[in-house]
């Protein structure tokens, strides 16, 4: 009795949360699995078993869509952490207020909302009159048809996604190189190190727990792209920027096939709780009870 | 730091003759631009205007007759400026997307920064039995976004009668597991003295907690407030699922909409400026906030 009166403020300052939480996170989860078993028709929802998974996994979409993601994924997260990595080592020397200036510079377009870059980003691919084509005919290059030629629309998803969402990553390396102590930069001097290996030498081996993270929370954001996917080409053309969160929506939300939807979001679900496994791995390092 | 004797300080640098001796990190901005810094500093500048200047752009033409946006060569002067375009947008539905877009995000802010709070200090201060798993339970979360759960989440919305009401709108964006988190990580390094002092003092649980510790976490509580607000002002994907009448849109919802059905450039961007501007006086009013924010959780040390 007493421990559960001493145990009773905890539970009770918990439970608003909880409630939420349980409400409107868990409980989903739990209905999607439902959902992804079940098919519906007119007369309500009808077990199917395991039909909606075969239909998922014997449609070459699903695949394809799947390779999308993959691609778009490994191409955004490489490229943005390795220029995120250059430009966290070229702000890293300036003194406080300029790292500020730059800081903020970078970050400013990654708080944008998605939408609005997306629109602006629209009319910078815009095939006659976007400032893109006006570039390349201003050195020469013919235009490109930016959104329009299946073999060149995800790249330029990924090309708008790498630009503008760097701002986070730059803020977290730049913080952690300048929780790197002096002592080992100074070491390195005195042994003769010049500025490129004291950068690769030493500061990127130390940045290791920061970049795991980062790899990691950027891949599992990635999987799930779908604004810009929604806003830029609707998929296409042709689906070649059809990625899983995509397909989902469609699936869900103008096939109205909410099954098969929801089998897919199973599917993603899985794939995301392999790569935040890692995540866990990573972060419990910093946690203490 | 000032010192008296070149034999403590390794470098003098003797500027108006103070000797003062400039730790690495301070000092003239003159002085310490070394040739790498410079080269840096060039292109570090060339990517900021690059990435910075398309919303110049969509700011600039907002306030130019509504074709100039699509004229090629890209007009890009300076000069002939009109308020047209936020005439048109003024008459259209923006008010009632700018409140529910404010209704949003402004319920979002206090959710989080009241509801998580307090589950954020039941995580950091208090003992009971399933904390752990609870807490892991909740952070698990931060790795599952609407993408995953749209699809039951709507049915659920669906189920319970309430697509196209605040009410959709408003109750799965009340908690975010990020500022569970967030409130927790802070809450843990208040000294147990003082909530000791305050029981001593006979107060109440939840006095302790609204009167110690909730002004004690301003800190946090600013970025985590600063950070559900802007989260769902810029939230577009539930918005669109949980809302079919104009009317209920939100400002995201409503320029996206905007910008797949209409050719007016020069309203689409006006009523992008129009979107952005409240981010941007956030992000200038409280720029260290989201510096704090990010690093709290994924900077050791």
């Amino acid at each position: 009795m007493y421990r559960i009166r001493k145990a009773l403020p905890g539970y009770l300052f918990l439970l608003p949360a909880c409630l939420l939480f349980a409400g409107f996170m868990f409980l989903p989860i739990f209905k999607g699995l439902q959902l992804s078993f079940q098919k519906w028709t007119l007369n309500g929802y009808e077990w199917v078993g395991f039909s909606n998974y075969n239909h998922v996994f014997g449609d070459s979409f699903f695949w394809k869509s799947l390779w999308i993601t993959a691609v778009f994924t490994v191409i955004t997260v490489v490229a943005g952490l390795v220029l995120s990595l250059i430009a966290a080592f070229m702000i890293d020397p300036f003194q406080q207020r300029m790292q500020g200036v730059f800081k903020s510079a970078f970050y400013l377009p990654s708080v944008a909302p998605i939408v609005i870059v997306s629109i602006i980003w629209l009319w910078l691919y815009h095939p006659s009159f976007g400032l893109l084509n006006y570039l390349l005919d201003f050195v020469g290059v013919s235009p490109i048809l930016w959104l329009g030629d299946p073999k060149i629309a995800l790249f330029s998803i990924i090309l708008m996604t790498v630009a503008v969402s760097q701002g986070a990553n730059i803020l977290i390396l730049v913080t952690s190189l300048g929780g790197i102590p002096k002592d080992y930069q100074e070491a390195a001097r005195i042994d003769g190190a010049n500025l490129w290996q004291e950068m690769i030498k030493i500061k990127l081996p130390m940045l290791k727990p920061t970049l795991t993270y980062l790899i990691v929370v950027n891949t599992v954001g990635s999987f799930q792209v779908f604004a810009p996917i929604y806003m830029l080409t609707g998929g296409g053309p042709n689906r070649s920027t059809t990625t899983i969160g995509y397909l989902i929506y469609e699936n869900a939300f103008k096939k109205f096939d909410f099954g098969v939807a929801s089998a897919q979001a199973v599917v993603l679900l899985v794939i995301v709780m392999i790569i935040a496994i890692f995540q866990f791995r990573t972060m419990s390092e910093d946690l203490e009870y | 730091m000032l010192f008296s004797s070149s034999e403590q300080c390794p470098k003098i640098w003797n500027i108006d003759g103070d000797n003062r001796c400039y730790k690495e990190g301070e000092g003239l901005v003159i002085l310490r631009i070394k040739g790498y810094q410079l080269v840096s500093f060039i292109i570090l500048s060339i990517a900021a205007l690059a990435l910075l200047f398309p919303f110049y752009w969509m700011v600039l033409q907002s306030f130019k007759p509504p074709t100039s946006a699509i004229q090629t060569p890209p007009d890009l002067s300076w000069g002939g400026f009109t308020l047209d375009n936020f005439k048109k947008l003024l008459d259209g539905n923006i008010w009632v997307w700018t409140s529910n877009s404010l209704i949003v995000a402004i319920s979002g802010m206090l959710g989080n920064v009241i509801l998580c709070s307090m589950a954020g200090y039941a995580f950091a201060k208090k003992q009971f039995p399933g904390k752990r798993i609870l807490f892991w339970a909740i952070v698990s979360i931060m790795m599952t976004s609407t993408q995953i759960i749209m699809v039951p989440l709507f049915m659920q919305i669906r189920d319970m009668g309430l697509l196209n009401t605040y009410w959709a709108l408003l109750l799965p964006i009340l908690v975010s597991p990020l500022a569970v988190f967030l409130s927790k990580q802070f809450m843990q390094t208040i000294p147990e003295d003082l909530l000791e002092a305050a029981r001593m003092d006979g107060c109440s649980e939840w006095r302790t907690y609204w009167n110690i510790i909730v002004p004690v976490s301003m800190p946090v509580l600013a970025i985590v407030g600063i950070f559900g607000f802007i989260t769902q002002w810029n939230d577009f994907l539930w918005p669109l699922l949980a809302t079919e009448s104009r009317n209920m849109r939100t400002l995201q919802v409503g320029l996206a909409s905007m910008q797949l059905q209409n050719v007016d450039y020069g309203l689409v961007l006006a009523g992008a400026t129009w979107t952005m501007a409240p981010i941007v006086i956030l992000f200038v009013a409280f720029q260290r906030f989201f510096v704090k924010g990010l690093t709290i959780g994924a900077v050791k040390g």
